[in-house]
């Protein structure tokens, strides 16, 4: 006999998502709300969205948090593909430990201490901050989950395949080109994904590494948030939401079909 | 190979040997070849010939060094020591990619992004468009996968998967196709058939082939020649009925197929037959005399199941009688092997080809029987 969950079981998750979930849907519900007081339903209205597209500054830190995101993104995709690549190389190499260590270690690394220092490297070269600074800090801080993401998958991939490309007659370059990423691109797809949306809501290291006109929109929202809460932020951070979540969806249909066609047989 | 000049060996008759021609210049020339991976030799220190339109094969258990040799060959590993030829000229010098030898993996290592026609035209990127369909159209008709071009490999069956990567690999023409266990994944049917299919589409391209296996059966069907390996050394390299006639070593005698082996002692030898005394013979052997051996030198007499003979009644003198009780009766249907404790407490084991439907006094269990088996039936073995 088949029973149903219990009321404890109902409720639990109920609280549990009600717990993750409601903070963010009475934001995205009062972002349309048209009184300006933040917590007062004053009747639908858009007119927070017509605000933000007014509002400059709010603008320029989307796109410089859509510029640093892009750029940091791919370029921890790259490097980080590079490094798992290393990491599964058959046979291993001499200070492999080590170099997996020094790889991963920005994963359990506090933020502010790498913001920190990413600042006093910045500071003792010499460096202008600004947008280049945040970029460079943040493919720092994401390389890490992309190598992570795409040496999962290197795991299960026959290395015969690369031999094969090699024994028919592609040089080493070319066999990775032509046969290792076609393969493994989801992976490195979702892992650049993942390195986008962590550039996107990063605050900490932002703050540490960016200069004169490269503050990103969450430093913008975190100091307008201190003079008060606005509905305008509410709008905006609705629109960040939906971008990620966009973004999530997109990696997991992404693997998905994979799956799918994989299953397919 | 000394004993294939004075005798006929084996069941088949074949005039394909550039092997024992001075004059014929091998297609590929192993000299000395070491490999060690650490500590460990992989192989160590092999020299071999293989020769133009050979379907070579290199037969051993796994971890003997069979598979480290091929991948020398492709240009996945470097030896330590030693040189790789191809036509006399040095290979090692070349990166996988430029050598003119295509592999078959033993996974098929088929590219699951690329259908058929995508796979089997990868390695032909330098010929120009036209010849490069021609020749993906040749390849897909010799394996018979005409329908099947536009599958990804993960929609076939072994069977064709397997197709697919052997026409992926002879598609570029090389002038040696090395097979890394390409049956092993097939199942019993498939398998036999494929072998025979094998054995055609190599004379027909009149391609080298060199196969690596570690099932006897396999080496024996296919190949001209097999090179038995062991701790990465060859044993002995011979036409497979050589190998199985008449083996160098208990080691290959052991391997390659089934075999009794007498433990014996010289007693004296008339140029012809060689008398030896052992314990499970009370009689005493009388055996063909190949090899000058002086009285007293301990050897292994090893007989296959298939030359000894049962029967109920007692053989002539000189037939190498044993008495013998059946311990165990396999019937397999086209052949009965029999166990039979000897004196000296061996079990022996003799086959028999059941030709007859209808047997008038049928062998039973615990029956006292007579074993047998002529003079030049035995290989003497001293090593």
């Amino acid at each position: 006999m088949r029973r149903g969950p219990s009321a404890f079981n109902v409720a639990s998750v109920v609280l549990g998502m009600a717990f993750l979930y409601l903070p963010i849907l009475l934001l995205v519900v009062f972002s349309f709300n048209a009184s300006k007081l933040v917590t007062v339903w004053g009747g639908f209205s858009t007119r927070w969205y017509a605000a933000l597209f007014q509002d400059q500054q709010m603008l320029d830190a989307i796109g410089v948090t859509l510029r640093v995101g892009l750029v940091s993104a791919t370029l921890a995709t790259g490097l980080g593909t590079l490094a798992a690549l290393a990491l599964s190389k058959v046979g291993g190499f001499r200070g492999r430990l080590l170099f997996s260590g020094m790889i991963y270690a920005p994963l359990v690394m506090p933020e502010v201490i790498l913001g920190l220092s990413l600042l006093l490297l910045f500071v003792a070269v010499g460096a202008p901050r600004g947008i280049w600074t945040v970029t460079v800090s943040h493919a720092t801080m994401t390389l890490c989950y992309a190598a992570v993401v795409i040496q999962a998958r290197l795991v299960s991939f026959d290395k015969s395949l690369e031999e094969a490309a090699r024994d028919l007659g592609r040089t080493p370059v070319q066999a990775f080109f032509d046969v290792t990423l076609p393969n493994i691109a989801p992976a490195v797809v979702a892992a650049w994904m993942l390195a986008f949306t962590l550039s996107l809501d990063d605050l900490v290291i932002a703050s540490f590494t960016s200069g004169p006109g490269s503050t990103t929109l969450p430093m913008r929202i975190y100091s307008q948030v201190r003079l008060g809460v606005n509905p305008e932020i509410n709008a905006v951070s609705t629109l960040l939401i939906g971008l990620v979540a966009t973004g999530v969806i997109a990696a997991y249909l992404v693997q998905q079909r994979r799956k799918v066609a994989e299953d397919a047989v | 190979m000394t004993t294939s000049s004075r005798l006929n060996i084996g069941a088949v008759r074949c005039t394909f040997a550039p092997w024992e021609d001075p004059a014929a210049k091998p297609l590929i020339r192993f000299e000395g070849v070491v490999k060690r991976f650490g500590d460990d030799v992989a192989v160590n220190g092999v020299s071999l010939d293989i020769y133009e339109k050979e379907f070579f094969a290199l037969l051993g258990p796994s971890g003997c060094g069979k598979t480290t040799l091929m991948r020398m060959l492709a240009g996945f590993e470097t030896p330590n020591e030693g040189r790789i030829t191809l036509e006399g000229e040095d290979i090692l010098a070349k990166p996988a990619h430029k050598r003119p030898v295509n592999m078959m993996f033993q996974s098929y290592a088929l590219f699951p992004h690329l259908n058929v026609e995508q796979n089997i035209a990868f390695g032909l990127k330098d010929l120009p468009k036209d010849e490069r369909n021609d020749r993906v159209l040749e390849m897909l008709a010799l394996v018979r996968l005409e329908g099947l071009a536009r599958r990804k490999p993960d929609q076939l069956s072994g069977g064709q998967r397997q197709r697919v990567a052997l026409a992926r690999a002879i598609a570029p023409r090389p002038r040696l196709l090395l097979l890394d266990e390409p049956l092993a994944a097939l199942d019993k049917k498939l398998r036999d058939e494929t072998q025979f299919e094998l054995v055609a589409l190599q004379e027909r391209l009149g391609m080298t082939f060199m196969v690596v296996t570690h099932d006897q059966e396999e080496a024996m069907v296919m190949s001209t020649r097999v090179a038995v390996m062991d701790k990465g050394q060859i044993v002995q390299v011979g036409r497979p009925s050589e190998v199985y006639e008449t083996p160098n070593s208990r080691y290959v005698a052991d391997f390659i197929g089934e075999v009794n082996l007498f433990e014996a002692k010289v007693i004296s030898a008339d140029g012809v037959t060689m008398t030896l005394a052992g314990d499970n013979c009370p009689a005493g052997y009388a055996v063909r005399e190949d090899d000058l051996l002086s009285p007293g030198a301990a050897v292994t007499l090893a007989v296959r199941p298939e030359k000894i003979q049962v029967s109920q009644d007692r053989p002539p003198a000189g037939a190498n009688g044993m008495a013998g009780k059946v311990a165990d009766i396999g019937y397999l249907g086209d052949w009965t092997t029999y166990l039979i404790t000897v004196p000296g407490g061996m079990t022996v084991r003799a086959a028999r080809a059941n030709s007859a439907r209808i047997v008038e006094r049928p062998i039973d269990w615990d029956d006292e029987v007579w074993l047998s088996f002529s003079p030049d039936a035995a290989v003497v073995l001293t090593s």
